[in-house]
């Protein structure tokens, strides 16, 4: 796909230290952090300015080659997954913030900038940007706003939508428009929402506006033992239902507090269910809520409770809950990490329903989530080195998506559909809400080259559905013409 | 065409009942009952390629530019109003979804039941319904701690032109699944799809809520005052400055905050306040502050049709035209105070009365009233002023007077194409609202 004079148009373009073509190099770029999915790009090429990705965008849409954005590729459902012989726009080396404006809150970046590094940029000034996924020291914007990233503390703040004011894009055929804006409400269709968690599919953003936000007078840190998930989850809908927003509301059950014990020594109490909850805002608020947190624990048979008064203290609670996911391999040989979302009512019920699908299956699974807005974060533990259990498990963590649905829910609550939950979105959504989600999808990209064949059931073509505008009859009789 | 027009109103009255379907100029007002009944109006509809204008409690018509139908081609006028029912409220899980036909009043009451509610503020809450206060993005004060509309929809039902029912997003709050079409369609105007369902993350209502008034002659310390709270760890749920009405020169500019938390931080937050503001004049304030942008609305419609009276009563051509037009603009935070200050001079400059107010986050509202050429000159030279700056001005009243050559959002988009093909995807031969929105789209 990618001919000899394809690749030197593009050396041009982008310089030769910003094209990588051989094999060995290529190959760091074949899969994101769902490492199940791998294909070698034909090229990477790592643009430093909007222009060049202009230029180069424009070359892919007149040859009709598949293109791909990549960030930091922490991505966990194959987002940044390459296109066979397609091409992967790395924005590594647009990295620079542009602009800093304390006085209204906002930040404008370049979409290679690492999360963390937005906060570095302003926390001289007391401000932070709450979005907070647990990748945050590497993950960058372009990708959290491909994804609408979440964090531990979106229960609060929202998620990155809720932080990305305007962004600056190249569409698929290598047209620049700018969406939205550093005011709000700027006028015409809110492309900006549409844009932030499409993944990758409506184009490539260049450059984005960020709203920052001010750290709260106090924090205060929870960790809550209790001999059952149901009195964990009960707890939680204390809280919720009587009117408190914690910043976070984190829970881990037995299988996870083991694992992380064992690998970063956090000093969990080792129980059924550990809860997490974190309150900020000012200190009498805080006091008073958190004394309303330790009540309900109480009420609920937590058999302990610690607070976190200090930085030092806090940061060894959060220690253990973001070093999890890391932990697992402590034990087990390999995990399937889902993402699914439940109702917060319907927590202790389907927890309950996900351990007895795991032992029908004969896996074992464990669960560190986001309880506070339902965020479900199963793991299901396998040893690819028994024949038939990765199938098994793969099978048992779709099913699990799958009883999210059932309950309400949805099947991503931050990690994105991708390549790995393609075929699940047509179990959550019907034929034509996708079908008018394509159409929307073909205004952007009508000839489908931007990280083609990702978040869709099916490859589809744009010509399959809505087609061309055809003069409606009437209209073309001079019958019914529009104003 | 005319030949058919008997029968295409029994095609109506068979989907949404004869008593739901009244032929008035130009075509028909339908009032459907149900999504299902919705799309079956918009299928007719489409295939016959008439133009649609869909109406809740029509509020906000003037916001958008004006679709008329003509004798000879009919039109239809779909109303939401039969939609009208809290389908569901899960207060545990602080969500509901909501007819769009719904008063925003009527729903509120019925979560309040609960202790809960949508933290939005809307214009005319009583009247307008859930589906045009979506359409038109309407926000008010609550903005500030609660986020607009985009922030607290979580999902959505819609009809499309060609009677596809679609949702999106769905009944949890975090949630990532697919396209967030639920924002494309909030301040679509109606030009994309019909609302006819709204899922919404609600709030608890706030136990105690205080508001606080500061006064000045000076704009100055009250911009400075905002800020600072702005810039402090302190929470407040809505903050705006208010105009001073120039008729009256005793008449102070007003700087209003609410506050809601517990009982013991608002005392705090209370306390700093006046502290803060110790050379100002500071006081209690009912909820009634809060109306403040409903008002420049009345105002103004008050106005206009004073001078409709005065004008009918003198002999056509005697006096100079008379317009009062509103206006929302949008700025950064730290822009909107010199704003205020300079829609006031060049309003008197120019022999124009004016009013407005500014939300913390940058969006005002403001009108103008007096001679409607000395307006149309005006409202030129704050939009450019404002676009200038990065932000946008946009007409919110009706302006047959003002008229030509003024554009209701000005603004060049480079997004606008894009626009146009995002239209024409979804509603291919241009139904749905014809002509209303940016760019006659
Ligand atoms: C240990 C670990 C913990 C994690 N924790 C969280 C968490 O708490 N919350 C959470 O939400 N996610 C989490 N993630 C997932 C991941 O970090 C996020 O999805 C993140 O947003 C991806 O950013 P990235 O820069 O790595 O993007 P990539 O993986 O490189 O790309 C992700 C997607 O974004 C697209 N993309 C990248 N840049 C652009 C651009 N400029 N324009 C358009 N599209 C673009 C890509 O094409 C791809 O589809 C975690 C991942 C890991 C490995």
């Amino acid at each position: 796909m990618l001919n000899q004079a394809i690749l030197e148009d593009l050396g041009r373009m982008v310089g030769s230290d910003g094209i990588i073509l051989e094999r060995e190099q290529l190959q760091t770029y074949e899969c994101d952090a769902l490492t199940a999915f791998r294909v070698v790009p034909g090229a990477v090429v790592l643009p430093r300015t909007t222009a060049q990705v202009q230029e180069v965008v424009r070359l892919c849409a007149r040859h009709g080659i598949p293109f791909v954005a990549r960030g930091a590729g922490t991505g966990l459902s194959g987002g940044a997954l390459p296109a066979a012989g397609g091409i992967v726009i790395s924005f590594a080396r647009m990295t620079r913030i542009l602009e800093v404006d304390i006085a209204n809150q906002r930040v404008a970046v370049e979409p290679g900038v690492i999360n963390a590094h937005v906060t570095n940029a302003v926390a001289d000034h007391g401000y932070f940007y709450a979005p907070d996924p647990s990748s945050q020291p590497v993950c960058t914007i372009g990708g959290n706003v491909a994804e609408n990233a979440g964090g531990a503390h979106c229960l609060k703040y929202g998620f990155t939508t809720t932080h990305v004011l305007g962004l600056e894009v190249v569409l698929p055929d290598g047209e620049l428009v700018h969406l939205g804006g550093a005011a709000l409400d700027a006028p015409g269709y809110d492309l900006t929402g549409l844009f932030v968690g499409s993944e990758g599919t409506l184009g490539v953003a260049t450059k984005a506006i960020l709203r920052i936000v001010k750290r709260p007078e106090a924090v205060q840190t929870l960790l809550a033992a209790f001999h059952s998930s149901t009195a964990a989850a009960d707890t939680v809908s204390g809280m919720i239902s009587a009117g408190m927003l914690p910043s976070a509301i984190e829970m881990m059950d037995r299988l996870s507090i083991q694992a992380t014990e064992a690998a970063v020594h956090a000093g969990y109490p080792l129980c059924e269910a550990l809860l997490l909850v974190e309150l900020d805002g000012p200190v009498s608020e805080v006091e008073s809520q958190m004394r309303m947190v330790r009540d309900l624990c109480a009420l609920h048979g937590s058999s302990e409770v610690r607070v976190a008064q200090t930085a030092d203290e806090r940061a060894l609670i959060w220690k253990g809950r973001k070093a999890a996911f890391a932990a697992m391999g402590r034990i087990a040989k390999n995990y399937i990490l889902q993402d699914g979302v439940i109702p917060r009512t319907a927590l202790a019920r389907v927890l309950r329903q996900i351990e007895e699908m795991g032992a029908a299956a004969g896996l074992r699974i464990a669960n560190v989530f986001h309880a506070g807005d339902g965020n479900l974060h199963p793991m299901v533990l396998y040893d690819d080195r028994i024949p038939g259990q990765e199938e098994i498990a793969l099978d048992l963590s779709y099913r699990i998506l799958r009883a999210c649905v059932d309950a309400g829910g949805s099947i991503t609550g931050e990690h994105g559909v991708g390549k790995e939950k393609q075929q699940e979105m047509g179990y959550m959504f019907s034929e034509p809400d996708l079908a008018t989600m394509q159409r929307v999808r073909c205004a952007f990209d009508p000839k489908g080259i931007s990280n083609p064949d990702k978040l869709f059931p099916r490859p589809r073509l744009c010509a399959e559905k809505a087609g061309p505008y055809q003069p409606h009859p009437l209209e073309a009789s001079g019958v019914a013409e529009f104003f | 065409m005319a030949t058919d027009l008997p029968k295409l109103e029994a095609e109506f009255a068979a989907i949404a009942g004869a008593e739901n379907v009244v032929a008035s100029e130009g075509g028909w007002l339908v009032s459907p009952a149900s999504t299902e009944e919705v799309a079956g109006v918009l299928r007719i509809a489409n295939a016959r390629g008439l133009p649609v204008k869909v109406i809740g409690a029509a509020t906000k018509q003037d916001w958008f530019n004006p679709l008329d139908f003509h004798a000879g081609r009919p039109g239809i006028v779909l109303r939401t109003g039969r939609m009208h029912s809290v389908r569901e409220h899960a207060a545990q899980d602080l969500t509901a979804i909501v007819d769009a036909g719904c008063a925003w009043g009527e729903m509120q009451r019925q979560l309040a039941q609960q202790g809960q509610r949508v933290a939005l503020d809307p214009l005319w809450p009583e009247r307008a319904t859930i589906g045009g206060i979506v359409a038109a993005n309407d926000s008010g004060a609550l903005r500030l701690r609660y986020g607009s509309l985009r922030d607290l929809i979580i999902g959505m039902t819609i009809v499309l032109a060609d009677g596809s029912i679609a949702r999106s997003g769905g009944k949890v709050v975090k949630n990532v699944a697919g396209y967030d079409m639920h924002k494309l369609m909030t301040g679509a105007a109606g030009t994309l799809g019909v609302i006819t369902q709204v899922n919404f993350r609600l709030h608890p209502v706030e136990q105690v809520v205080r508001t606080l008034t500061v006064r000045s002659l000076d704009l100055a310390p009250l911009e400075r005052l905002m800020h600072e709270i702005s810039d402090s760890q302190m929470v407040v749920n809505a903050m705006q400055l208010r105009l001073r009405a120039e008729a009256d020169g005793k008449e102070m500019h007003a700087l209003d905050v609410m506050f809601a938390a517990g009982a013991e931080c608002v005392e705090e937050q209370a306390k700093w306040l006046r502290l803060s503001a110790m050379r100002l004049h500071v006081e209690e304030a009912g909820r009634g502050v809060w109306l403040a942008r409903q008002s420049v609305f009345e105002s103004a419609s008050r106005r206009e049709a004073a001078s409709r009276i005065a004008a009918a009563s003198q002999a056509e051509a005697a006096s100079p035209m008379e317009a009062a037009s509103v206006f929302k603009v949008s700025l950064l935070p730290q822009d909107i105070a010199r704003f205020l200050a300079h829609l006031q001079a060049a309003a008197s400059g120019a022999g124009l009365r004016c009013a407005g107010v500014a939300q913390a986050t940058g969006l005002i509202t403001a009108s103008l009233m007096g001679d409607a050429s000395a307006s149309a000159a005006l409202l030129r030279s704050l939009r450019a002023e404002v676009e200038s700056r990065s932000g946008s001005l946009a007409l919110q009243s009706a302006l047959p007077q003002i008229g030509p050559g003024l554009d209701r959002w000005g603004a060049s988009i480079d997004a606008l194409p894009l626009m146009r093909r995002v239209k024409q995807a979804l509603d291919p031969n241009c139904i749905l609202n014809p002509g209303r929105f940016v760019g006659g789209i």
